[in-house]
Order: structure tokens, then C-alpha cells, then sequence
């Protein structure tokens, strides 16, 4: 039997063909279409659903992810198709295991669209591609002082001297001196 | 299907222009859990935004350490806790001392800040070193002002019942969960102080009766028969249990998260007389009492030299426990059998963690080949293994082997002829650039020069070839971090040891010890500089003295010599000669990388056992499964291989080992750069912080290394002592005067026995031959230890004699052959007598 396609209607209207395999990469999606299954099972005999499965077209508007984004998560979902990661409760196991050298490549791109592949990932509950994400980001700032960060991501210090020696003193315990 | 990415590709790394200020606070925390410490406190001082998500951050989980922590550069290792940042380099006490001044610094935080400080905490581990009035304190800190707090870890003190259990935050009604049984002393079997038990019954009551459901995590010093009994189940006559009202009804808890310490107390009932009325009738089980479907985590820590009948049937028990996930067998004695039914019958499907730490009578054990195949046929769902295993699939790289050929049985022969059965064999399993050229270039020139002829073994060289086992060195001292849980818990070095000082320690024992024509030259050509040094420490002996005298241990090791290092170090010491006969911080990390390749064979049969597996410790070296996916981004589909990624010493390291073997040895390429700069770079990374390391220094100072003087005196009782055993009896004829001196500033490196040179016998009692004699007479390998602190030759044994010298010794135990032991004092006599000598000479 073929397998089951899903339309994925990105911001722009631009349709995305996927497997039903690749859409549930997404617990956001997956959830979705095991919510809409259901509700078919409740309206029709089981047959009339199974024969709905298979034969109507699933559409489902992700209206928060531009067509370029939506295209890259695509593309992510089909490469990891068949990996397993870790449970997505299991926060030890997920944040131990180094990023995989394909997400690595696959990441670089420019910061923009890096962005937009976080919140998507984050909007559609795609916790592995989240977390290679946060990951990437993460190591961008590692080993930075405050006030590279605050340059490198022109965010603005809006501690008075007095917070920021505070905020030292607070956190003095924790640092390597 | 659908068109390509048009999307501009840059260089990630620049950070330029990402709008992080705009992710939510959501995405920001999760981006910030992904961060190491360090960044994560740069991240608390940037806005005050990122201060209120890094703080949570920093706070949520807290480790109480009171040694060093030991970072992982590859992989995010433990990253959610917070840890005490303690230097590597210093003693036990000096490192509790700036441990405790940080939790000092610590509460004063949570006093002045709790709004964004203490609210953030939720699981809190505890040494139990720290100051005990400082643990009290932070507990108490806690309790009151936590309101999110889950967890409390590793409260021993009992004092502490009282304020937890009338804490704000962690009476009965709070969120805390875990529940920790304090032992009555830090040793086990000390008198029980009379108020023990009724506190204890106090807190159970206060924390636990009719709370039981809340409880998930629970910890006992106590055998759970013991203390629960169980009512219901036993008729009123053979009631017994200290705190049976717990269970009463049939009622069995609902505990997660099951640590349980085995250790002997004199309770009202101990194990013994509970095996009493096992005899008389069936005592309850553990299943008894925890619920089968709840419990997912059980540690078991002995405290046990042998493992009691009691406790074996409560290691069977655990094969009821259906559901377990993670299993922690920690300082047991392994027994096979009962391992063997536990894991055979697939009795925990869905385990995903498990951790062997076998103990047997005098140290570390490994777990037995059979008890591996085991666990790899049945655990199938294993993402976590922790196992130590000699010999498994693969001999160790050099070892020295005990040869069955022309072995007479004639026992007047055999003594003689034992040490010629000793056959010295190197092992190598790869064959890459790196390992040809660490076999070719260190392994055989330095580590065990042909000057030396180790195939013609004597106790001269027996001895030799232990202190330049690297292999079995770098574990004996330490150097590979301990973890509970590696990829859970921070890895912590439990003595000072970084390289840098492991190549200390192994190069001041090739000075004062090897009998390679070098070491021998150069002990006689160091003779103005062991004079120097003299000079140097009394000098700076007198002048702290006048000064106030020594008024701690501290500033007697650290202080004067700290001085006269750096003066030392400043001399301009001879050069290249002297790389070929030490080791450097270069070839330690090459040693790490050469044994992980040497293991390829039992990494490649593990992975191929457990697909799930994702993080693995085989003999105490933690690695990272990694799945690496071989496609180019632009192609759909993928083909995965694996790879191991060592969480420690990892820069440089290239895999020799891919599951799908799509690259072999073959593949892997020697650097462009020599190895010298790669592996400088590597030390760089991993171990000094990006610090510069003076690599003629690294040679020189270690080398006369005033310590050399300290070991020395301090091995052979006197400074004459030293002197002669350097074979210049007459050099320091002006200083033996100075003995009386030298004795008082030894005092602190525990100079134990100061009249030994003039009484051999006693002396060779204390020597590593009639010590390990010793341990040969209880019949097994000698006792090692991690806290070692010393170069005491003693140590030198631990691990090392597994299947070479213990086997020798053992056989001539069964053999009832006293001979060798009184051969094994003669040589130790000579040993100091004439370190010199040629290895001819002694060889039968």
C-alpha cells in the first residue's frame, strides 16, 4: 500500500506534498492527524475510514512557517525519517548526546533562517531539531563574555552598575576563581 | 516534490545578526540549558532579562562537590547542574576548605536574593565531606525558602530530620519527594547513639506515614525487611520490622527511585538475626514492599567486604522488579550466579541504564566476560552501560603473562625458573598511522626501551615494568574522572591529578627508580643539583622558620617548596636527550587514544549487541555513541553509521571504529601537523585551559622536582640513605647532619618510618615486593585504591598483576612455597643497596 501523503499549506499558501511518516516528525502534527483519524473512525464505519485514509487528501495549514523554513524542516524530517532519538521527557539523554554532524551542516545557514528553523521547530514540537537548534546557538555564545554577547547580539545592558556588581557577587559561588 | 532551499549559507559561528533578544523566553531557556556553566553566568549578566532565565537555569540544579569537576570538552556532559568550581592540583583538605567557603558564599546568596536565587531550585546534591554546620545550614536554606523543591540528595546528617521535616518547603504537604534515610554514623557499625531511632521513627512519621504516595524517592542505610517489617503479613508472634505501621494494611510504596546501602549496623535487629528467623520462616520480599510496576531506578552500594547471605537473596529479589530502567550495582562483590539468573531470564525487559562497579577484596574487579555476554544478549534495550572488563575480546597492550612452556615440576627448580615464565608481550589492534607511529616511537623506545630486554624478566624489572605500565597507571591515579552516571552526573577527579601531574609522578619514579643506563647516568650527573637543592630547601627552612615557623601542613607542602620550584624551573635544563627517555603530557593523551583504538574490537561488539546504546563506560573511559550521518545535506534519505565520541581527552581523537565500516584503519590520515603541536594543542584544550605550556620546562623541572628530594628521604629514611642509593654514599657527608631537620619537615608527607635504613628487615616488610607478598598470602590481587596519594610503590601493584604476577604469587602460595617470599626480601634488600645494578645480574 502507498503511503499516505499530507499537504502542508506553509504562510505564503505554498503547498508541501509529504509522506504522513515525515509530517509526524511533528508531535504538533501528529497529533493533529491522530485527533482527525479519530474523529473520522467516530463518524464513519471503520471501513468508510479506512478507505477515507487512504484516498482523501490531508491538508493542514501551518500558517506560522514561511514556504523557505517550512521547505528546510522538510527537508530535516525526511533525512531523519528513520532515527531514533531520544524520549522527549528523557532531558538528560537529550542534552548529553552531541549534536548530530548532519544537523551540524544542515544549520548553517544564514541567522535568519536559523531563527525561523528554532521557532518552527518550536511551534511544530519537533524537540530533536529544537534542540540541535538551541544547541548551535549555544555554542555560538560559548566561551563569550557578557559583554561580547551583548555586542555580537546587540542587546542592550540595562543593569545599573550597582545590579551588575550585585549580580556578580550573587553568583560568585558558581565561578571558576 | 518540493524545491530546494534557496536560503544564502554562512558560516555558523558568528552569531552576528541572530535577533536572540526576540526569541521568547521559552526558546531562550531551552537555548540556555544548552549551555556550559561558565557561559551560562555570562549569559546571568547581559540584560536582566537573560539574568532571570540564566538564573533559572543555574539554579534548578545544584551539586555540592568537594573535589574537582572534571568537564567534558566534546560533549554536554551533566551540563543541568551547577558544581562547585575547585582546582585540580590540591590536596583533599584544601579543596573541602574553598568548597565550603563557596557554600558559605552560597547561603549568603540565598539570603540576600532567594526572588531569584533559591525559588529556581529544585534538586540539591550533597557531598557529604562539606562542613556538616554548613550542610545543616544549606538544607535548612532550603526547606524554608525553596518553594519548587523536589529533590534533597545525599542528606546524611540526622540532625537534619527535624528541619526538614518541619521545613516550609518539605513537610509533608510539600513538593518534595525524595526521602533520605541518614546513617546513624559515617562508618558502619559504630554504637547507634540512643536517639537515633526514635528521630528516625519521628521523621518517618512527620514525612511519611500517610504520605506515603508523595514519596518517590527513597534512600535507606537500612535493610527494608528491617525497618518496615511488614504486619499484615506476619502473625502477631513473629512481628518484627522497626517501623511496621508503615506497610500496615497490605500498603506497598510507590517509590521511583530506590537507593538502597548495604552496610552492617547494630540495630535493635541486624541482617544476622533477621536470617535467624529466616530459617524459622519466609520473610517478606522486596516486591513485598515496593510496588513492581513503579520502581524504575534502584542503586544498591555496598559497604561490605563479603557480600552477606541476607543480601544475596535480596539481589535475587530484584528480578521482580519488571520495570526496571536503571540498575546501579556499585562496590558489590559480583556474583556471577546470581547476576547471571538476574540478567539471563530477560526478567527487565525495558532496562536502559545499567552500572557495574565490582569490588573485590583488594580493589576494583572486573566484571567476568561470561557476565558481559550475558547482559549483551539480554539487555537489548541498554542505552547506558557502565562495565569494567579485563580481556575482553582483546589482550591489553603490554602485559606481562605468565608462559606455561617448560614450566618444571620440580619445586626446588621452580622459583628460579618462576620468573622466566614471565613472558613480556605487546598487543596492537590497529593499525592506523597514529598507532603504528605510538607503538614504533613511544611504546617501545620510552615506555619499554630495548635497553631494558623486558623478555628477560628479573624483580628488578617486574618492578619496572608496573611503574611503566602507563595503561594501568592512568586509572590507578586517577586520571579518568568518576562518575555515579556520567552522562547524568558530574565526573569528578577524587585525588589531585591532571596530566601534568601524571607525567610528574611518572617521570620522578623512571628518576629515582629505573634501571636504565640513562636513569642511572642521569642520577649521577644530578648530583650538583640534588646538592643545590638541599642548600635551597634548608635555606628556605630556615627563613620560614624565622618567619613563624610551619604553622599548618598546608604551609609546609605548599609554601616552601611552591619557591623553590619556581626557582628551580628557571634553570636552563638539558634538551632533546632528555625527550626520549620521558614521558610528556603529549604521550599521555596519545596512550588515552591508543588504548580507545585498541579497544575497537569490544566497542564494535558492544554496539553491535546494543543498536539503542548511546553513552558507554568500558574500563572507566566514558565515551559518546555518535550517529553520523554520511549524506549531504541536499540529498533526502540518509545512511547512518556510528562512531564512539570520548567524553574526555577528546580533541584530536579520530575514530577508528564505524559500525556500518564504511572506514576502516585504512582511512584514517596522519596530520599534517607533527605530534608534538597536535597533541600541544590538545593538552592546550583539554587540560590548561588554553594556557601555554613550556614544553622544555615540562622536561626539566619534573626532573629535579624538589619533591625527588622529599620521595627520596622519605623512601629511604635519611638523607645518607638517599645519598647511597643514588651510589654517591659519601655526597652529602656535610648535610646527613642535617637528618634530624629533614625528619621534622617530613613529618607532614607522613615519613613513617625514619629508622628503617638502619633496620632492613623492617624495611623490606614495607616494600612494594613484601606487600604484595602480603597480598599474595590472602591469595589475591592487592588492594588499590583511588585515593592514593603518594608514589608508595604499594600502589604501583593495584590493578596491575591481574592474570601476571598474582598468578605467579598465588601459585606459589598453593604451592606452599615460602622460598619466594624470602627471595622477594633478599632482592628488596639489594634493591636499596645497589639501585644500580645490572639487570643481568639479578635476573634469577
Amino acid at each position: 500500500m502507498a503511503e499516505q501523503k499530507v499537504t502542508l499549506v506553509s504562510g505564503e499558501g505554498e503547498k508541501f506534498e509529504v509522506e504522513r511518516v515525515i509530517a509526524e516528525r511533528s508531535l504538533l502534527l501528529k497529533n493533529f492527524l491522530s485527533n482527525m483519524l479519530n474523529s473520522n473512525i467516530d463518524d464513519d464505519d471503520t471501513a468508510d475510514a479506512n478507505k477515507n485514509e487512504s484516498e482523501e487528501e490531508i491538508v493542514i495549514p501551518v500558517p506560522n512557517v514561511r514556504s523557505s523554513v517550512l521547505e528546510k524542516v522538510i527537508q530535516w524530517a525526511e533525512h531523519h525519517k528513520d532515527s531514533k532519538f531520544p524520549d522527549d521527557d528523557d532531558d538528560d539523554s537529550r542534552k548529553s548526546a552531541p549534536i548530530d554532524s548532519w544537523d551540524r551542516e544542515f544549520l548553517k545557514v544564514d541567522q535568519e533562517m536559523m531563527y525561523e528553523i528554532i521557532l518552527a521547530a518550536n511551534y511544530l514540537n519537533i524537540k530533536p531539531l529544537l534542540d540541535s537548534g538551541c544547541r548551535v546557538v549555544a555554542e555560538m555564545i560559548r566561551g563569550r563574555t557578557p559583554e561580547e554577547i551583548r555586542k555580537t547580539f546587540n542587546i542592550v545592558n540595562d543593569f545599573t552598575p550597582e545590579e551588575e556588581a550585585a549580580i556578580k557577587r550573587e553568583n560568585e559561588w558558581a565561578e571558576d576563581r | 516534490m518540493f524545491k530546494k532551499s534557496t536560503t544564502k549559507e554562512s558560516p555558523c559561528g558568528q552569531g552576528l545578526g541572530l535577533p536572540l533578544n526576540t526569541f521568547s523566553d521559552e526558546i531562550l531557556y531551552e537555548v540556555i540549558t544548552h549551555m556550559d556553566q561558565r557561559t551560562k553566568l555570562a549569559m546571568s549578566l547581559v540584560n536582566l532579562r537573560f539574568h532571570k532565565l540564566a538564573n533559572k537555569s543555574i539554579y534548578r540544579q545544584i551539586y555540592l562537590n568537594d573535589c574537582c569537576v572534571v568537564e567534558s570538552k566534546s560533549i554536554n556532559l551533566a551540563n543541568k547542574w551547577t558544581v562547585l568550581y575547585l582546582p585540580a592540583l590540591i590536596d583533599e583538605k584544601k579543596s573541602r576548605f574553598i568548597a565550603d567557603k563557596k557554600l558559605c558564599r552560597l547561603l549568603a546568596t540565598f539570603e540576600e536574593k532567594p526572588q531569584t536565587t533559591l525559588k529556581h531550585v529544585e534538586w540539591v546534591r550533597i557531598n557529604w565531606d562539606l562542613n556538616k554546620n554548613l550542610q545543616k545550614l544549606i538544607v535548612e536554606r532550603l526547606c524554608n525558602g525553596a518553594p519548587n523543591l523536589v529533590r534533597l540528595e545525599n542528606v546524611i546528617d540526622p540532625s537534619c530530620y527535624d528541619i526538614i521535616a518541619q521545613g516550609k518547603y518539605s513537610d509533608r504537604n510539600s513538593s518534595l519527594r525524595s526521602f533520605d534515610m541518614a546513617p546513624p554514623n559515617s562508618s558502619p557499625g559504630d554504637t547507634i547513639d540512643d536517639h537515633y531511632l526514635p528521630n528516625f521513627y519521628k521523621f518517618l512519621d512527620s514525612r511519611f506515614y500517610n504520605n506515603i504516595d508523595n514519596i518517590t524517592t527513597l534512600t535507606l542505610f537500612i535493610d527494608p525487611v528491617i525497618l518496615f517489617g511488614l504486619n499484615n503479613y506476619l502473625d502477631q508472634e513473629t512481628n518484627f520490622g522497626l517501623y511496621p505501621k508503615l506497610l500496615k494494611g497490605g500498603k506497598k510504596l510507590y517509590i521511583k527511585d530506590l537507593k538502597l546501602h548495604w552496610r552492617l549496623e547494630f540495630f535493635p535487629m541486624n541482617v544476622f538475626q533477621l536470617q535467624q528467623k529466616a530459617t524459622k520462616m519466609t520473610l517478606p520480599k522486596l516486591s513485598d514492599m515496593f510496588d513492581t510496576k513503579t520502581l524504575e531506578t534502584l542503586t544498591i552500594i555496598s559497604w561490605e567486604e563479603e557480600m552477606e547471605e541476607r543480601n544475596k537473596e535480596l539481589l535475587r529479589q530484584v528480578a521482580d522488579f519488571h520495570n526496571l530502567k536503571d540498575l546501579s550495582l556499585i562496590s558489590l562483590q559480583q556474583s556471577f550466579a546470581i547476576l547471571q539468573t538476574l540478567f539471563d531470564g530477560k526478567n527487565m525487559p525495558d532496562l536502559k541504564r545499567l552500572k557495574f562497579d565490582f569490588l573485590d577484596s583488594f580493589g576494583l574487579d572486573n566484571a567476568s566476560p561470561l557476565l558481559l555476554r550475558v547482559i549483551l544478549d539480554n539487555c537489548k534495550k541498554l542505552e547506558y552501560l557502565d562495565i569494567r572488563s579485563n580481556e575482553f575480546l582483546v589482550q591489553p597492550i603490554v602485559s606481562l603473562r605468565r608462559s606455561m612452556d617448560n614450566e618444571t615440576n620440580n619445586r626446588e627448580e621452580y622459583h628460579h625458573q618462576n620468573l622466566r615464565l614471565f613472558k613480556f608481550g605487546v598487543t596492537q589492534q590497529c593499525y592506523c598511522p597514529k598507532c603504528c607511529d605510538y607503538f614504533n616511537s613511544f611504546l617501545t623506545k620510552t615506555l619499554f626501551p630495548k635497553e631494558l630486554d623486558f623478555n628477560d624478566i628479573n624483580y628488578m624489572k617486574l618492578h619496572e615494568f608496573f611503574f611503566r605500565d602507563i595503561f594501568k597507571l592512568m586509572k590507578h591515579y586517577g586520571l579518568f574522572p568518576y562518575s555515579k552516571a556520567s552522562d547524568i552526573y558530574p565526573s569528578v577527579r577524587t585525588q589531585p591529578m591532571n596530566i601534568s601531574e601524571f607525567v610528574k609522578k611518572f617521570n620522578l619514579k623512571l628518576v629515582l627508580e629505573s634501571g636504565h643506563p640513562f636513569m642511572r647516568r642521569l642520577r649521577e650527573s644530578m648530583e650538583p643539583i640534588y646538592k643545590k637543592l638541599f642548600e635551597t630547601i634548608l635555606d628556605m627552612y630556615v627563613k620560614v622558620k624565622a618567619e613563624g615557623g610551619f604553622s599548618s601542613k598546608y604551609m609546609m607542602e605548599q609554601k616552601p617548596f611552591a619557591k623553590v620550584d619556581q626557582q628551580i624551573a628557571s634553570e636552563t635544563l638539558p634538551g632533546d636527550e632528555y625527550k626520549s627517555h620521558f614521558i610528556t603530557g603529549v604521550d599521555v593523551v596519545r596512550s588515552v587514544h591508543t588504548l580507545m583504538h585498541h579497544n575497537r574490537k569490544p566497542y564494535q561488539y558492544i554496539l553491535s549487541k546494543l543498536p539503542n546504546l548511546k553513552f558507554l563506560v568500558f574500563n572507566d573511559l566514558p565515551v559518546a555513541i555518535v550517529e553520523e550521518s554520511l549524506n549531504d545535506v541536499n540529498f533526502s534519505g540518509q545512511k547512518i553509521r556510528k562512531r564512539i565520541q570520548p567524553a574526555f581527552f577528546s580533541s584530536g581523537y579520530e575514530c577508528n571504529l564505524y559500525t556500518d565500516s564504511v572506514s576502516d584503519n585504512k582511512t584514517l590520515k596522519g596530520s599534517t601537523k607533527t605530534d608534538l603541536d597536535l597533541y600541544k594543542d590538545i593538552i592546550l584544550q583539554e587540560e590548561l585551559g588554553g594556557k601555554d605550556l613550556d614544553f622544555k620546562k615540562e622536561f626539566g623541572p619534573y626532573l629535579i622536582y624538589p619533591k625527588i628530594l622529599v620521595e627520596g628521604v622519605r623512601k629511604l629514611g635519611s638523607i645518607s640513605s638517599l645519598a647511597a642509593s643514588l651510589g654517591y654514599p659519601k655526597a652529602f657527608t656535610k648535610l646527613t647532619s642535617m637528618d634530624s631537620i629533614f625528619d621534622n619537615m617530613l613529618t607532614p608527607f607522613e615519613l613513617e618510618n625514619n629508622e628503617t635504613s638502619e633496620n632492613e628487615s623492617s624495611e623490606s616488610e614495607d616494600s612494594p615486593f613484601a606487600r604484595l607478598i602480603q597480598h599474595d598470602q590472602a591469595g589475591t590481587t592487592p588492594h588499590v585504591t583511588n585515593s592514593a596519594e603518594s608514589l608508595d610503590d604499594s600502589n604501583l601493584f593495584g590493578e596491575g598483576v591481574n592474570g601476571s604476577s598474582s598468578d605467579q604469587y598465588n601459585q606459589s602460595e598453593q604451592n606452599g612455597d615460602s622460598s619466594v617470599q624470602e627471595e622477594f626480601r633478599i632482592v628488596t634488600n639489594s634493591s636499596q643497596e645497589d639501585v644500580d645494578m645490572d639487570s643481568s645480574e639479578h635476573s634469577d
